[in-house]
């Protein structure tokens, strides 16, 4: 029988288990232009191809070593002279004699595969016909943008649906209430005969009442303002915006030692006016819900991530650059149940919470940039911010960015006491 | 542990390996969409087209079953897609192993990732000349064959499937794949685990790697070839073994 | 056996002296014990229990941090002895449903006033059902 396989009219070899050829047939050989003696001890790389040696590696050895055979495979044989022979092959795992040995039989396929390589032509050249038929062209285009467009008014009838909610729920309660209290100390004052120490408490407390009136109204105008006014994007500098921010801060709490330490961050496609506010708010909270220590360290870092630039249409997949900006504080922290509803417009937990306004507006801001922001915090283990947003806002590319200030190295933090 | 396939076959790939891990660790196997038996109706070209795709595999999988420091095996382009995960949700997992990786396949002045780009356009002319299980299971998926269950039933354990759209496309999302610049935003403790004698992944590849790749720490095998888990069990287990057993 | 006591659970510092102010005019001597929150009021409520020492009347307000009326109202009717002391609802919410919501359970709901005087008149009426609570 072995003579007959010998000179059968088919493509016949034998590897070992570490993949070396035992054995291969004249039909083999004379197909390939090698002699017996030249191949065997080698392994079959020699008269594979790359892409057929890339295709035996991820998946004919794997096929033949998990189930013991193949069927079908087809691969690109290499002659000695460079030239190509496409091969079908069947292939089995054997013990013979002791020894596991792996069987492989081909036939060359030369017009089955100009037959197969005439409809796959065919099959492409349809395709590509349809792919540049302009006008279904840009028919896909006109989709496109006009997928893009929907997910943002999506996006942007549900914030302003949440938006329009809450400020409902302003309007009608936290502004009645300041006016309410300050009726009745009014007609307090009016009314009786008080002492000067309590006329004088009372008035203290209209003061701040109005203050605290004037606040709240002063919050609704940022936030009316946030909804209407369209973004003005420019090269924002996080790195000086953040030196700013540190120094304002430093101003406005004297008694307080505020470090900001930013690593590297590259310029960002934003309104300057809007991310001044964002980032005012949080950097601000975390004064707010500072420790006893009087000390408050921040950190800011930033990475690029590849996210889907689709938030609401299922299906739709377009993976663009987005930045991720982590503020971390050492604060207080709030209690987990509270992270969720922390954006809410005029929700307070506590006396600390001043305005109640800060994190809606960051919301708002983050919204209108197209991204998003989440908050964790732990008690006693400081509050994380999270901040994502589109590198580029859509379509457009960011405009070159300003001389960065002489001071920023790579790793750059800001003591207030240099 | 969650084990990630490569571009060819699926998670049948691992089981010489999983064994000696069953005892310590919840074993967690998955196909990618596309790959092996997953639901071919939920293949989307748009969001396979890349690895962003199949990292989003890796992080629903993640999110699904509420993993916490998990250990990710990645083999081949799933050591990518499995890095792009751990930088977008870095709370998901504890540590990376890379079987085989290469974080860009194909050559250019300054790098050798191992291939010209007319050699993936040749592996992608193959990839479209193969049926393997076609017949028995895609086809049914593919054409929509409900109607017609019997061919479902010959449907007999077939691993490595390609179909010649999907698999095809798979490999042009791993071959032109270009993930360099990810590199260095990694924050997991990783293990790559280099194979001597492997043509997609060659030693300088993974030279490379341990030089640009943060946390990074490379073992080079003595197993050859692309496949150390199928065709080295026993070395690929003893490494991570190894591995996973000294602190981060 | 109850105390003369009245609970006050209110948020606002403002509504608290006011509350204040406006039920010693009436009644100097009044037992007034005051809770910021839910939690607080019903962490009290608890300890008094066991004394014997429950109040014969709660204040509540709806808008809380923590845990707000209703749902502290829910806790106090869940407790077979907590149920027994009187509740009315004292609040700035002029939501219907809320209001709606206290009167189908019988229990009363009074909105925060404007003026002084309307105050001492809900702080007496207050009085009157802690006075009218059988020993």
């Amino acid at each position: 029988m072995e003579s007959y396989v010998q000179h059968a009219p088919c493509l016949f070899f034998v590897t070992s288990d570490n993949g070396t050829l035992l054995d291969v047939n004249d039909y083999l050989c004379e197909s390939l232009q090698y002699s017996r003696r030249e191949l065997l001890g080698l392994k079959p790389d020699v008269f594979f191809s790359v892409a057929t040696r890339i295709f035996q590696q991820t998946h004919f050895y794997p096929l033949l070593k998990m189930q013991g055979h193949a069927e079908e495979i087809y691969l690109t044989l290499l002659t000695k002279d460079g030239g190509q022979l496409p091969v079908l092959i069947n292939a089995e795992r054997k013990v013979l004699e002791g020894e596991a040995v792996n069987l492989h039989v081909g036939i060359v396929v030369h017009n089955r595969k100009k037959f197969e390589d005439e409809l796959i032509a065919a099959k492409k050249s349809a395709e590509a016909a349809l792919h540049e038929n302009s006008a279904l062209l840009q028919a896909k285009q006109e989709l496109q943008r006009h997928s893009e467009e929907l997910d943002r008014q999506i996006q942007l009838v549900y914030t302003q649906n949440e938006e329009l909610k809450q400020f409902g729920r302003v309007v009608t309660h936290d502004m009645q209430e300041p006016l309410r209290k300050l009726s009745v100390f009014a007609d307090l004052l009016q009314q009786h005969d008080r002492s000067e120490t309590e006329t004088d408490r009372l008035m203290e407390k209209i003061g701040r009442i109005t203050q605290q009136l004037k606040a709240l109204l002063s919050g609704l105008q940022q936030y009316v303002w946030l909804t209407e006014t369209p973004l003005v994007p420019s090269a924002v500098d996080l790195s000086r915006l953040l030196l700013e921010m540190q120094q304002q801060l430093a101003d406005e709490h004297k008694d307080v030692q505020v470090r900001i330490e930013a690593s590297t961050l590259q310029p960002l496609a934003a309104d300057l006016k809007q991310m001044r506010l964002l980032f005012y708010e949080i950097l601000s909270n975390a004064i707010r819900f500072r420790r006893e220590t009087g000390k408050v360290y921040v950190a800011v870092s930033a990475e690029t991530l590849h996210l889907n630039q689709f938030h609401s249409l299922e299906g739709k997949y377009k993976f663009v650059e987005f930045i991720r900006i982590q503020v971390k504080d050492q604060g207080i922290g709030l209690p987990q149940a509270y992270t969720g509803q922390v954006f809410e417009l005029f929700k307070r937990f506590d006396a600390k919470s001043g305005r109640g306004i800060g994190l809606s507006l960051c919301k708002q801001v983050v919204n209108n940039h197209g991204g998003s922001i989440t908050l964790e915090s732990e008690p006693g283990e400081g509050t994380l911010v999270t901040i994502v947003l589109p590198l580029h806002p859509r379509g457009e590319e960011a405009k070159p960015a300003l001389e960065p200030p002489q001071t920023i190295s790579n790793k750059t933090s800001y003591a207030n006491d240099v | 542990m969650l084990f990630a396939h490569g571009f060819g076959c699926d998670q049948n790939m691992w089981r010489y390996v999983t064994p000696a891990f069953e005892n310590d660790y919840k074993i967690v196997l998955f196909d990618y969409v596309g790959a092996g038996r997953s639901d071919l109706s939920a293949y989307n070209t748009e969001r396979y087209g890349c690895l962003h795709g199949y990292a989003k595999d890796v992080l629903e999988i993640c999110e699904a079953l509420e993993l916490h420091k998990a250990v990710f095996v990645g083999h081949s382009v799933s050591s990518m897609t499995g890095l792009l995960a751990a930088i977008e949700e870095p709370k998901y997992f504890d540590r990376l192993i890379m079987v085989g990786p290469s974080p860009c396949y194909i050559n250019d002045e300054n790098y050798k990732g191992g291939f010209g780009r007319k050699d993936i356009e040749e592996l992608l002319e193959t990839m479209e000349k193969n049926y393997i299980g076609w017949a028995n299971f895609l086809a049914p998926n593919i054409m929509g064959h409900k109607d017609r269950p019997e061919l479902g039933e010959e449907l007999v354990e077939s691993f490595c499937t390609t179909d010649p759209v999907i698999a095809r496309q798979f490999a042009q999302a791993t071959f032109f794949s270009d993930n360099r610049h990810d590199l260095k935003k990694n924050r997991v403790p990783t293990l790559l685990l280099q194979c001597s004698e492997d043509i997609i992944a060659p030693l300088e590849v993974g030279e490379y790697l341990a030089k640009n790749l943060p946390a990074s720490t490379l073992r080079v095998m003595k197993a050859t070839g692309h496949c150390p888990h199928m065709s080295e069990p026993e070395e690929t287990v003893m490494l991570m073994k190894e591995y996973l057993s000294t602190a981060a | 056996m109850c105390s003369k006591t009245i609970l006050f659970v209110e948020d606002d510092e403002d509504d608290r002296d006011l509350l204040s102010m406006a039920i010693q005019e009436i009644n100097a001597s009044a037992k007034l014990v005051f809770m910021e929150n839910g939690l607080r009021a019903l962490e009290y409520l608890n300890g008094v229990k066991q004394a014997s020492q429950l109040p014969c009347l709660i204040v509540l307000d709806l808008n809380m941090p923590f845990l707000d009326g209703k749902e502290t109202y829910q806790k106090i009717k869940e407790d077979l002895q907590l149920d027994e002391v009187p509740v009315v609802i004292f609040t700035s919410s002029s939501n219907p449903n809320d209001r709606e919501l206290f009167s189908r359970q019988g229990v009363e709901f009074i909105t925060k006033p404007d003026n002084f005087s309307m105050m001492n008149t809900i702080v007496v009426h207050m009085l009157d059902l802690c006075g009218k609570h059988p020993n």
